[in-house]
């Protein structure tokens, strides 16, 4: 592939609950690794034709992750994996919203935009994107994805 | 959202069945949704939460005044659907550790605890989570999340709120007093019980509306902790409201608990109607769903 992914863009859009501006970029940093683990694994650039997407979930809790494989035609690029010689991300959007109380996070809707092509043998694209929302919380100061609303729709021509 | 985009896309298939191809340009957009996925990761496939409504007064505390209301509510986290059980305050039933005495005196007793070791004995079903709100508290919350709807069955006029039968908006204060109406209610109590697992349910049809705004579970959920005394941690309360937003409002069944109304010594009090409370309790325990009528 030659083109390259687009970056990965997250912005903190609400925190309120008395958390310290300071702790801001390092919330940002945190909250960014399991969403980029998700989006690596689940729609990756190279690999393809593959229907193996397995490494998706490994920021997700267990029982997130097992409701998750049962929509992985949503949540992963399972649906087309295995016709694909390559995918591009050209747009890869985060808008955090985070639930904070006395100072200390609790949780964190993601709600995210990813605008996919994928390249078929012949050198055509399929265009597509998957936008809806993550939620994350933490054990100790790990986030992890526990749920989630996503959505994904052809786009044409 | 999802249904807009599926009827538009069914629009543009119909259109593509009866235009002749020449009327209309070649597309140059479209969009149209594939597939969708919703899923949470809950603690338990079954929660029973005890609701409860503090009659504290300014300057009485919220955890040791009466419980003016008494709603236990299960909700299955898997097929999204709820039940509210409203417990008649005046129900005469055993305390733990204190005897027989009206329901609404447990929280007096010995605090919310005590409310649900109550709650329990007479239902059977040990609430996983207990909250007590305070009639400010309450206030607060529904102002905060614009308002609550609910149905008014009976015409109702504590002099101070007049509701006229039909769907309501309610304010933070019309809706403490819409719970708090019994007067002029024929059933008393028991209907009393029920408008409160009316204002449940719509409480949760505004929360589960306003998830179409960004930021909007986070805000409510700050207001909420803002002015709630608890024992579960941010992430607790924030997993638990998320679980909590996944119930589809059209599938909370709205239930009171059958009885008569008696003496106990001078004091006016409700007799619960054990067989019916069993029956129900059978039929919801495992799945928070009614297949009975209740």
């Amino acid at each position: 592939m030659s083109r390259a992914d687009a970056k990965l863009e997250v912005s903190i859009e609400q925190l309120r609950g008395g958390v310290d501006r300071a702790q801001r970029p390092q919330l940002r940093r945190a909250l960014s690794r399991p969403i980029a683990s998700w989006i690596d694994g689940a729609f990756p650039n190279g690999g393809y034709p593959t229907n193996d997407f397995a490494a998706a979930f490994a920021a997700w809790t267990p029982a997130a992750a097992a409701l998750a494989r049962e929509h992985r035609d949503v949540t992963t690029n399972a649906a087309l994996g295995g016709d694909l010689t390559g995918v591009i991300l050209d747009k890869r959007s985060v808008r955090l919203f985070i639930f904070a109380t006395d100072g200390v996070v609790g949780g964190a809707t993601a709600r995210v935009t990813l605008g996919i092509a994928g390249v078929r043998p012949d050198g055509s694209e399929t265009r597509f994107s998957v936008a809806g929302e993550l939620y994350l919380t933490r054990e100790a100061s790990q986030w992890q994805i526990f749920g989630y609303d996503l959505q994904r729709r052809r786009e044409f021509p | 959202m999802r249904r807009r985009l599926l009827r538009w896309a069914g629009l543009l298939a119909l259109l593509g069945a009866v235009v002749p191809d020449a009327s209309r340009p070649p597309p140059e957009f479209g969009l149209i949704t594939l597939d969708g996925g919703r899923g949470i990761d809950a603690t338990d496939d079954v929660i029973w939460m005890l609701a409860l409504g503090s009659d504290a007064r300014p300057g009485e505390p919220v955890m040791r005044s009466r419980s003016d209301a008494i709603q236990l509510v299960g909700m299955n986290t898997v097929n999204h659907s709820a039940v509210t059980i409203g417990i008649p305050r005046d129900s005469y039933v055993d305390i733990p550790g204190h005897g027989q005495d009206k329901i609404n005196a447990a929280m007096v007793y010995g605090g919310p605890e005590t409310t649900a070791a109550a709650v329990a004995g007479l239902t059977g079903i040990e609430p996983d989570y207990v909250f007590v709100a305070s009639f400010p508290g309450l206030i607060r919350m529904v102002n905060g999340i614009g308002g609550v709807r609910a149905e008014v069955t009976y015409e109702m006029d504590d002099q101070a709120q007049v509701f006229h039968p039909g769907p309501h908006r309610f304010s933070g204060i019309e809706a403490l007093a819409f719970a708090r109406i019994r007067y002029g209610l024929p059933g008393g109590d028991f209907d009393r019980s029920m408008d409160q697992g009316e204002l449940l349910k719509g409480g949760l049809a505004t929360l589960v509306e306003g998830l179409e705004r960004p930021g909007f579970f986070e805000a409510a959920l700050g207001v909420f902790a803002r002015y709630t005394d608890t024992n579960l941690s941010p992430v607790e309360l924030y997993q638990l409201g998320r679980t909590v937003l996944t119930i589809n409002p059209a599938r909370v069944q709205v239930c009171v608990l059958k009885g008569s109304s008696g003496y106990a010594g001078q004091a006016s009090v409700v007799f619960a109607d054990l067989v019916a409370t069993r029956s129900l309790v059978a039929d919801v325990r495992n799945d928070a769903t009614v297949d009975q009528t209740c």
